[in-house]
């Protein structure tokens, strides 16, 4: 501190003695203007956001998170599904054993499968117990793939490719697509009753 | 009337940027504030912006205000003050072409000061050149010695010397004509 002399004392009161201006709401108004700009209302000098010590990133995070999550999920989900759709793919480009093969399964019109018994000359089904039924019957008669196109393929692929091969592999045509023949003669009479045998009697 | 509050509530308030208590310890400072500040400018507008940007920068930094070194009055005193003077330098440049190893102290007649009014003191201080309007209240009114002004003004204590010999030259000439 300094000496001050008699005349800067007398100065330093009237000084304090001074009347202020009454601008307080003028000068308040543009203070507030400037910390609606600098800091508004809704900031808190605590949150830098990025400052660690003061959990920045934790009180971010929360906002940040769950959009994480929904972005991840998306993406699992398409990627899924993408990977899905490749495989219904290349079973679409291979339609023609799957879908020219189901209709005649399914087609109610045809003709049942039947045989001609030997001994007897009677028509048969060949579906008594006598003809096992082949694996593509069996499969084609439970239905369970060929009217659903999209399937996860990783658990249902091999059972629909399974039966197409055997299908195509099989020789012989189906029975049900021989027509029946027709029985000769009248009926009730058999080749037995044209069979000549000699009889005891008329031997010399 | 304005409720007067406790330094810490408004603290408290004012570090959580609650507009209201900020407003509540401007109004508690503000004729305080006010006085400081008319030393350094030559009108009211010129106060008027000092009060503002001092205002601005006490709720930005109030956060790093320590009770344990001072009062929040000697606080705001210094950012007023700090304010004030950065308004005199945007004014004018303090030249340092000018030293002085003494200041002269010119007979300044004190009986003519005490019959003046308060307004009519700062009008003549007022008209002092910025520069050494500033030494001379810093000096003279706030108490600080050359080596503080030096330091707070950039300049060597010999400027701040020189300053103040030209403050009470001009002075005395003033209230010469006054007498």
């Amino acid at each position: 501190m300094n000496q001050k002399a008699t005349y800067e004392i007398t100065i330093t009161d009237k000084l304090r003695q001074l009347q202020v201006p009454d601008m307080r709401d003028a000068i308040w108004n543009r203070i507030e203007q400037q910390l609606d700009l600098d800091m508004p209302e809704d900031y808190n000098p605590d949150d830098t956001p990025d400052s660690p010590k003061n959990g920045g990133w934790r009180k971010t995070g929360w906002k940040v998170g769950p959009f994480a999550v929904i972005v991840a999920i998306v993406t699992i989900f398409f990627i899924n599904k993408n990977n899905n759709t490749k495989p219904n793919n290349t079973d679409q480009s291979q339609p023609v054993n799957t879908q020219t093969v189901t209709p005649q399964i399914n087609d109610p019109t045809s003709p049942p499968a039947t045989r001609i018994n030997p001994k007897t000359g009677k028509i048969e089904s060949v579906t008594d117990g006598n003809t096992p039924a082949t694996a593509s019957d069996s499969v084609f008669d439970q239905q369970p793939l060929i009217n659903i196109p999209i399937i996860d393929t990783s658990t249902h692929a091999p059972v629909i490719k399974q039966p197409v091969v055997q299908q195509s592999t099989q020789p012989p045509p189906r029975q049900d697509s021989v027509p029946p023949k027709k029985s000769r003669g009248v009926k009730g009479i058999s080749d037995k009753d044209y069979h000549i045998t000699l009889k005891k009697d008329s031997v010399p | 009337m304005i409720a007067v509050a406790n330094d810490i509530d408004l603290l408290q308030g004012c570090i959580a940027n609650d507009r209201k208590v900020q407003k509540l310890l401007y109004e508690q400072f503000y004729e305080f504030a006010m006085t400081v500040a008319m030393r350094y400018s030559r009108d009211e507008m010129d106060a008027a912006d000092i009060m503002s940007h001092a205002f601005v920068k006490v709720f930005k930094s109030i956060k790093s205000y320590d009770s344990t070194k001072g009062s929040l009055h000697a606080w705001i005193k210094r950012i007023v003050v700090n304010e004030g003077l950065d308004h005199i330098k945007s004014r004018e440049r303090f030249s340092e072409n000018v030293e002085l190893e003494t200041v002269d102290e010119p007979p300044i007649n004190n009986s003519v000061l005490e019959e003046m009014g308060a307004e009519e003191i700062m009008e003549l201080i007022a008209k002092l050149p910025p520069a050494t309007h500033a030494v001379f209240v810093l000096y003279a009114v706030e108490g600080y010695n050359h080596r503080e002004i030096a330091e707070k003004l950039g300049i060597s204590e010999g400027t701040s010397k020189w300053h103040l010999s030209e403050a009470r030259k001009t002075l005395q000439k003033q209230l010469a004509h006054l007498r």
